[in-house]
C-alpha cells in the first residue's frame, strides 16, 4: 500500500514528461486534447486541495482567470518570457486567494460554497466592464511557441502532482486530514483550523493561477466567459468522478471527462444532455469515483487470490490481527 | 526532558510557592434561562490531580468546555499560570499550555498511532519543543502499537492514545474528559496508572472528570463536587466522601 502510493505520483510524473516531449514534438490527436487535460488536471488538483480541508471552493474559476489575465498582460505589455508570466500569474492568484480567504474563511460549509461562487461571478462581471483588460472581448494576441507551452503544461502538471503528494504525506497533510474530519480535535491539538484552511486555499490559488497563465499562452485569447462559475463546477465534477480520496482521482477525472467531451462533440446539441446524464450515472454508481472503484476492484482481486487458501470469505480482516498484537 | 519510567512509583510533587496553575474566578454560564454553571470558583495547584464529579447534568462538561475555550463563560474569568485565558479560542488555549481530551473524537481513526501523535506534535512550536513522539508513545505504553491504525485499536489503547495526543501539545495542565467511560476494569487501572505516572515522573497537573466515583476517589488528591451548576464541596477524597452535601446530591 505504502509503496504503491509512491509509485503512482512518480509514474504519473514520468508519463507526463514523456507525453509532454512526444506531444511537444508531434501534432496528432494528443496535441489537441493533452493541453486541456493538463489545465483541467491542474484545476482539479487545486479544487481537491481545498476539499482536503473540508471546503468546496467555487472561486476556482476566478483564481484561474486572475492567473490568465496576469500572464496575458505580462506577455502583451512587458513581453515577458513564458515562465515569468506564468509564475507571475500564479503569485497574483495566490495573493488574491490570501485576501479572499482572510476575509471569508470565517464561514464554512454551504456558506463558503455560496460566497466563493459569488466571488467568482463578481470577478467575471467586473472583467466584462473593465476596459483596460479588454472588457467583454478580453485580451487578444498573447504570443508563445505552442510546443513550448504544451511541453511546459505537461511538465508543470507532473511537478504539481508530485509536490501535492509530498504535501499530503508531510506534517501539513496530516493536519489537513485532522482539520477536515475532526475540527474539534484539531483545535484541542493547538491547530487553528482557519489558518490551515487559508494555507490550503492560497496554495490552491497559486495552482489555479499557474493553470490560467498556461491557458493564456496556449489559447492566445483570454475573455471573461472562460472564467465563469461553470469552470468551477466542471472541475468539481472532475474531482468527484475521478475520486476525491486520491490525488490520482483528480487527474483521471480531468483526463477522462476532457477526452469524452472532445469525443461527444459529434452528438451536437445533445452533448450537454449526454454529459449531464453520464455525470449522474457515474456519481450514483461510483460514489468513490473511478479511482476509488478501481482500487476496490483491485483489492478484491488480490484479497481473493491471497485469501483463497486461508480465508474462505476472501474479506480483508486487519482488525483481529491488530488486536492480537495489542494484547 | 527525562523519559518517564512507568515502573517508578508515583511521588506526589508538593505545590510550588507560586500561584495556582488554573484559577477559575466566579465562572458562570447560562443557556437561555438555565444556569448550567453557576458562580464556580476553583483552584488547581502544580502537580495536583483534581477530580471533578457530580451527578448527570451537574455542569461538569459545561465547565470543562468553558475552561478549554469550546464555550465562552457568560461571566467570571479563567486564569492559566497567572494569564487570563477567558474568551480565547480552543487552539489558542492549547498553545498556552492547557490540553484536553475529547470523549468521542479523541483520535483520528485513519492514521496510525504514531501518525496521530506526530500530526499533533508537529503542529505547534510549543509541542515541538516538548517531549519527543517516541517518549510520548512510551509513556502511554503505545510504543509497540505505533504502526497500528488508530481505528483498529482496542478501547483501552485508544483512550491512552487520546491522552498521548493531548500530551503531544506539551501541556502544563492536562484535562481528561471522562477517560474511563466504557473501559473494563483492567483498562481502567491502566489509565489510572498512566495518570499517576504522568504526575509522578513529569510532575503533570491533572484535572480529571469521570463518573467512576471509586476510581476518582482512589486517584485524586482533591475532589470538587458540582451539583446543579454550583460547587457544593471541595477537599480531600476522604472528607468529600463523608460530606452530607455530597451524599444529598447523589441520593436526594
Amino acid at each position: 500500500m505504502r509503496s504503491s502510493e509512491w509509485l503512482v505520483p512518480v509514474g504519473v510524473t514520468a508519463a507526463a514528461v514523456v507525453i509532454g516531449l512526444v506531444t511537444g514534438l508531434g501534432d496528432g490527436v494528443g496535441a489537441l486534447v493533452v493541453p486541456w487535460i493538463c489545465i483541467h488536471a491542474l484545476l482539479a488538483m487545486a479544487m481537491r486541495l481545498v476539499m482536503q480541508v473540508g471546503e468546496i471552493n467555487l472561486a476556482v474559476g476566478a483564481f484561474y482567470g486572475i492567473g490568465a489575465y496576469t500572464a496575458a498582460q505580462m506577455n502583451l505589455l512587458l513581453e515577458a518570457p513564458l515562465l515569468v508570466s506564468v509564475v507571475a500569474g500564479g503569485l497574483l492568484a495566490g495573493a488574491a486567494a490570501l485576501v479572499f480567504g482572510g476575509l471569508v474563511l470565517r464561514v464554512s460549509g454551504a456558506a463558503f460554497i455560496l460566497v466563493s461562487f459569488a466571488a467568482n461571478e463578481v470577478l467575471r462581471l467586473t472583467l466584462t466592464k473593465t476596459e483596460w483588460v479588454g472588457g467583454n472581448s478580453g485580451l487578444v494576441g498573447v504570443f508563445a511557441d505552442p510546443r513550448a507551452v504544451v511541453t511546459a503544461m505537461v511538465i508543470v502538471t507532473g511537478v504539481v502532482a508530485l509536490l501535492l503528494v509530498m504535501l499530503e504525506r508531510s506534517r501539513w497533510g496530516r493536519q489537513f486530514a485532522v482539520v477536515e474530519n475532526k475540527p474539534l480535535l484539531a483545535s484541542c491539538a493547538g491547530i487553528n483550523p482557519r489558518s490551515v484552511k487559508l494555507i490550503a486555499l492560497v496554495a490552491s490559488g497559486v495552482i489555479c493561477g499557474v493553470a490560467g497563465g498556461l491557458f493564456a499562452h496556449y489559447s492566445s485569447v483570454v475573455a471573461p466567459p472562460d472564467f465563469s462559475y461553470m469552470i468551477s463546477i466542471s472541475v468539481l465534477a472532475f474531482v468527484m468522478i475521478g475520486g476525491r480520496d486520491h490525488l490520482l482521482g483528480a487527474v483521471v477525472g480531468a483526463a477522462v471527462l476532457t477526452y469524452l467531451t472532445e469525443e461527444m462533440r459529434m452528438f451536437g446539441a445533445y452533448e450537454p444532455v449526454i454529459y449531464g446524464g453520464a455525470l449522474m450515472i457515474a456519481m450514483v454508481l461510483m460514489p468513490k469515483g473511478l479511482v476509488g472503484a478501481a482500487h476496490d476492484v483491485l483489492r478484491r482481486v488480490t484479497d481473493s487470490r491471497r485469501g483463497s487458501s486461508s480465508d474462505p470469505t476472501g474479506e480483508p480482516s486487519p482488525a483481529p490481527r491488530e488486536k492480537e498484537r495489542a494484547s | 526532558m527525562s523519559a518517564p519510567t512507568p515502573s517508578v512509583p508515583p511521588a506526589p510533587t508538593p505545590p510550588r510557592a507560586g500561584g495556582p496553575v488554573l484559577h477559575l474566578r466566579s465562572v458562570s454560564r447560562a443557556f437561555g434561562g438555565l444556569k448550567a454553571v453557576d458562580d464556580v470558583t476553583l483552584e488547581l495547584h502544580e502537580g495536583e490531580i483534581l477530580g471533578l464529579i457530580g451527578p448527570n447534568g451537574a455542569g461538569k462538561s459545561t465547565l470543562f468546555n468553558i475552561i478549554s475555550g469550546v464555550h465562552p463563560a457568560s461571566t467570571g474569568s479563567v486564569v492559566l499560570d497567572g494569564r487570563d485565558i477567558t474568551g480565547l479560542s480552543t487552539h489558542a488555549i492549547t498553545r498556552r499550555g492547557l490540553s484536553r481530551t475529547l470523549q468521542d473524537h479523541g483520535v483520528f481513526a485513519p492514521l496510525t498511532v504514531r501518525a496521530n501523535v506526530e500530526a499533533v506534535h508537529g503542529a505547534t512550536r510549543r509541542s515541538r519543543a516538548g517531549r519527543s513522539v517516541q517518549d510520548l508513545l512510551e509513556a502511554c505504553m503505545l510504543a509497540d502499537l505505533a504502526d497500528t491504525v488508530a481505528g483498529d485499536l482496542p478501547h483501552g489503547c485508544e483512550r491512552r492514545l487520546s491522552i498521548a495526543i493531548a500530551l503531544a501539545t506539551s501541556p502544563r495542565l492536562l484535562c481528561l474528559d471522562e477517560p474511563l467511560s466504557g473501559l473494563n476494569e483492567e483498562e481502567t487501572s491502566e489509565v489510572l496508572d498512566l495518570v499517576r505516572d504522568l504526575r509522578g515522573s513529569w510532575g503533570m497537573t491533572v484535572l480529571f472528570i469521570d463518573h467512576n466515583m471509586r476510581a476518582v476517589m482512589r486517584l485524586c488528591d482533591r475532589v470538587a463536587v458540582l451539583d446543579r451548576g454550583r460547587k457544593i464541596c471541595d477537599g480531600p477524597p476522604h472528607e468529600v466522601q463523608k460530606d452530607p452535601r455530597m451524599i444529598e446530591a447523589y441520593l436526594g
